[in-house]
């Protein structure tokens, strides 16, 4: 927590007011979420990545996306959807 | 499949008050598919035996069609198909279709949500209960327009009158359908496959869960994210030993800590052990983080009970021995032996796994208040009527007075069937005399998963 203490933090609700995001419309698109417990989480993850790097490859993206876990396996469709949203960003 | 009985409901408050006065609401209570069961030893008698599906589908004046799932949602998409079943057979317009989800009520047959079996089970009772509006809003059209009912078509939520190009919209038809008696099953013309508007067509028209939008904004409401007014939250230290109990404790640096309330005993364990709340102590705080502060502070005594000296390393051994012992045959096709003679490349490999936690990312939660005797429980669970079972027994109250709503659960995989979990917030709301969330922690899961 003392990482974070002080700095301004973005979740979910502040990533685009009106929730059309690229990357939550690419999610939508690819119907990435199963349970969708973890979504928001990976959505964030995947925002902080496109910030670093605005055209990863798969690989950039696994290693930008570890430790976050997804029990219903949506891994595929998570990284289609951070390409899908990279290209619209771009 | 046949239809025990079909019949217009009218109450409105009988699914929580979904319904408006004068909507139209379609209540069928439907048997179990009879061929279901024969095909596949694996379901067997006990789904053949507790299935007793019954479903609801209301149509609102102002078109707005009901669709109501009384099974859980956690990553199959079973809370948006249902409805499409049954939303194709009454052609309705998916876009007037609201979702609501069932609290837990034996009428509504079987909802436990676990062993894949909510489509097959289910399929032909929503396929009949679309059915059946359908037919009812045909005839209500026919009727005002004095043409005999073969002559009309429903279509996408509109009945039409193709010679006289008449056409009267669902919601206008509500009323009038709504006092028309239902029609047996026999009477009921399921559509041809050819038919289908949503069943089979995510190839050709994908239609998204029906909470992928507040999923993506954060705005789903899971068991984790439940909240209800004057709530408090509650950590609770189980035995480490199953079948044991508190010997005696010690709370007083856990009532040091900032936002902790106070502890609350719950009784222990008693065999046989299958799924009530393992006992231990719950510390009662005005946050989660609170509650786990509190926790760690706790001093406890355990008496480890009759299972004291239960050994995992002996006991994996007694299984890998009995696993090498001569079983029962159960199928046997072909000559194994004859065909190993034959040659070729043998390959044997023994696998062991330990006892594995279900793992599910959202850990069991659950909120619960008693008052007046009775509970009122919000759970992300697969299993509500299970809830209001394992809660009544747990407090002594009738089963008809847990009430048990069901938030989209945050993954499943047979754990959240038990509610173990929901009986610790309603033993601890008991004690406290206010709603109560209790919070499992990732290591509470790894370590009491069943």
């Amino acid at each position: 927590m003392k990482d974070v203490a002080g700095k301004a933090i973005t979740t979910i609700e502040g990533l685009s007011p009106a929730g059309d995001h690229p990357l939550q419309k690419a999610w939508a698109q690819a119907n990435v979420p199963q349970c969708g417990y973890c979504q928001t989480g990976q959505i964030m993850q995947a925002a902080a990545l496109l910030k670093k790097n605005k055209k990863p490859t798969d690989k950039e993206i696994e290693d930008g996306m570890q430790g976050n876990i997804c029990r219903c396996g949506t891994y595929q469709r998570i990284r289609a959807a951070i390409k899908t949203a990279a290209k619209e960003m771009a | 499949m046949s239809i025990r009985n079909v019949d217009n409901v009218t109450r409105r408050n009988f699914i929580g008050g979904v319904f408006s006065a004068s909507a139209f609401v379609l209540a069928a209570d439907l048997l179990p598919q009879a061929a279901w069961a024969d095909t596949n030893e694996y379901h067997g008698k006990a789904a053949a035996a507790a299935l007793k599906p019954s479903l609801y589908v209301g149509l609102e004046p102002d078109g707005t069609v009901f669709i109501v799932t009384h099974r859980s949602e956690m990553g199959t998409g079973v809370r948006t198909t249902l409805p499409l079943i049954a939303a194709d057979e009454m052609e309705a317009d998916w876009s007037k279709v609201k979702i609501e989800q069932a609290i837990g009520d034996e009428a509504y047959g079987d909802q436990n949500t676990d062993g894949s079996k909510s489509i097959r089970g289910f399929f032909l009772p929503f396929r009949q209960a679309g059915a059946a509006a359908r037919l009812m809003l045909r005839q209500a059209a026919a009727a005002q327009w004095n043409v005999p009912v073969s002559e009309v078509t429903a279509v996408n939520h509109e009945v039409i009158h193709q010679a006289s190009g008449k056409k009267l919209g669902y919601g206008a038809l509500a009323v009038a359908a709504g006092k028309l008696p239902t029609p047996k099953p026999e009477d009921l013309k399921l559509k041809a496959r050819s038919e289908w508007r949503y069943i089979g067509q995510h190839a050709k028209e994908p239609k998204a869960i029906a909470d992928l939008h507040d999923i993506t904004t954060g705005k789903a409401v899971f068991g984790m994210d439940a909240k209800v007014p004057g709530m408090v939250y509650a950590s609770i230290e189980r035995p480490p030993v199953m079948g044991g109990k508190v010997q005696s404790f010690d709370d007083s640096a856990a009532k040091q800590v900032k936002g902790v309330s106070g502890t609350v005993s719950i009784p222990p364990f008693k065999a046989p052990y299958t799924f009530q709340p393992l006992g231990g102590v719950a510390v009662v705080a005005n946050s989660t983080w609170a509650a786990f502060q509190g926790r760690k502070k706790l001093k406890v005594e355990w008496n480890n009970g009759e299972n004291a000296s239960h050994d995992s390393e002996r006991y994996k051994a007694e299984l890998l021995d009995t696993a090498k012992k001569p079983g029962k045959v159960v199928r046997n096709v072909g000559d194994v032996d004859a065909a190993f003679a034959k040659g070729g490349k043998i390959v044997e490999a023994s696998y062991y796994v330990p006892l594995l936690a279900h793992a599910t990312m959202e850990p069991p939660v659950a909120i619960a208040e008693f008052k007046n005797g009775k509970v009122e429980a919000w759970v992300p669970t697969q299993n509500p009527q299970a809830v209001q079972d394992t809660v009544a027994k747990a407090l002594g109250i009738n089963v008809k007075d847990v009430t048990c709503h069901v938030t989209l659960l945050g993954g499943g995989f047979g754990r959240k069937s038990k509610p173990d979990y929901v009986a610790e917030a309603a033993l601890i709301s008991k004690s406290v005399g206010k709603p109560v969330k209790v919070v499992w922690t990732r290591e509470d899961d790894n370590k009491y998963d069943y």
